[in-house]
């Protein structure tokens, strides 16, 4: 791992070292985060991320102390800041509704690739908070037009936004495809701090926590979040 | 559902209640249980018990297998957020094995439950 990001990532505070392939996943997240997207420059998906950050900090405080985003109409529609905002405070109260407003007022592909930015930052900061260790600065944003790219084969299965129609596994492994890019940085996330390749076996052997061990810390996570899913 | 398909697997008796309960109960049959629970609910609500949580886990389990604890509480908090972001149904295997316990423990209770005709 000789990039930048990747020595950024290197958790030499935590109380124990951190795989490689964490590590990797993450600076490999952080490098196409500094990027332009399918939809938004890298300045727009940067300042996403630090709204997100921000917003994942102010959790421990009531809604009523959590003030109200501040979106900067320069960066990016008002509407993005406050997508992102719910998703990392609120994000059981999307429904039907926010979401088709939210794609209304930024595009559907511009809302999976902000859904993606978020939920990715989060993932990272949450892993760095858990830990104990300062969480890595973002990146410095790249130059570039976002592409304009949108992947051929998406279609409704009745979630909120559009996915791949041709897909075998479950749909949280589709539930990004209007975004393929960062979806497949999303996956090396799962992978590396959760399961891929061994995750349709219910015993895990060679390592360290026992799948029961992992699935209860999941299920714990999700029931705090209010999850159904 | 995985909790309780990875305990039937090991023929141990996971409670999942401990689990999604209101409140961390016991080990819920897994080993480690409760400081497994305490840790992640304390670090998804970056609560003032998570340093305390932290050192208990970290003590009991090791330097090794808490990195992926921590690992598991960071992904989780992403992995929950793209689903109820994107509004994906419940996969229909999992929808029709889990249609007991889900009604049991008030999971279809959670607003996310309108996603799954």
């Amino acid at each position: 791992m000789p990039s930048a990001a990747a020595d950024a990532f290197a958790y030499r505070d935590a109380p124990h070292v951190v795989r490689d392939d964490i590590r990797a996943a993450h600076a490999a997240f952080w490098e196409r985060l500094a990027r332009p997207g399918a939809a938004w420059t890298g300045a727009q998906r940067v300042a996403f991320a630090a709204e997100a950050r921000a917003a994942w900090m102010l959790r421990t405080e009531p809604p009523w102390l959590r003030g109200q985003p501040d979106p900067d109409p320069t960066i990016a529609p008002a509407f993005a800041t406050l997508a992102v905002r719910t998703i990392a405070l609120d994000v059981h109260k999307i429904d039907r509704v926010f979401a088709a407003e939210a794609i209304a007022a930024l595009g559907e592909a511009a809302y999976v690739e902000l859904v993606a930015v978020s939920v990715q930052t989060i993932a990272i900061d949450a892993f760095a908070e858990a830990l104990g260790v300062a969480r890595v600065p973002l990146p410095t944003p790249l130059p570039g037009e976002p592409s304009g790219a949108r992947p051929e084969g998406l279609g409704d299965i009745g979630a909120h936004v559009a996915c791949l129609l041709d897909y075998a596994g479950p749909n949280v492994g589709r539930a990004m495809s209007g975004a393929p890019d960062d979806n497949a940085t999303f996956f090396g996330l799962v992978g590396s701090m959760y399961a891929v390749t061994d995750f349709m076996e219910m015993v895990w052997k060679d390592r360290p926590l026992s799948r029961p061990q992992v699935e209860l810390i999941a299920a714990r996570v999700s029931a705090v979040n209010e999850c159904f899913y | 559902m995985l909790l309780r398909a990875s305990g039937q697997a090991i023929d141990a008796a996971v409670e999942i209640e401990g689990a999604v309960g209101a409140v961390v109960k016991g080990d819920g049959g897994v080993p480690c249980g409760h400081l497994l629970a305490q840790f992640a609910e304390a670090a998804t609500r970056g609560s003032e018990e998570l340093a305390d949580a932290r050192a208990a886990l970290l003590a009991e389990v090791g330097g090794e297998r808490f990195i992926e604890a921590a690992a598991t509480v960071g992904v989780f908090n992403g992995l929950v957020r793209v689903a109820d972001a994107t509004g994906i149904p419940l996969d229909a295997p999992t929808h029709a094995g889990s249609a007991g316990f889900r009604q049991e423990l008030g999971l279809d209770a959670f607003s996310g439950a309108r996603n799954t005709p």
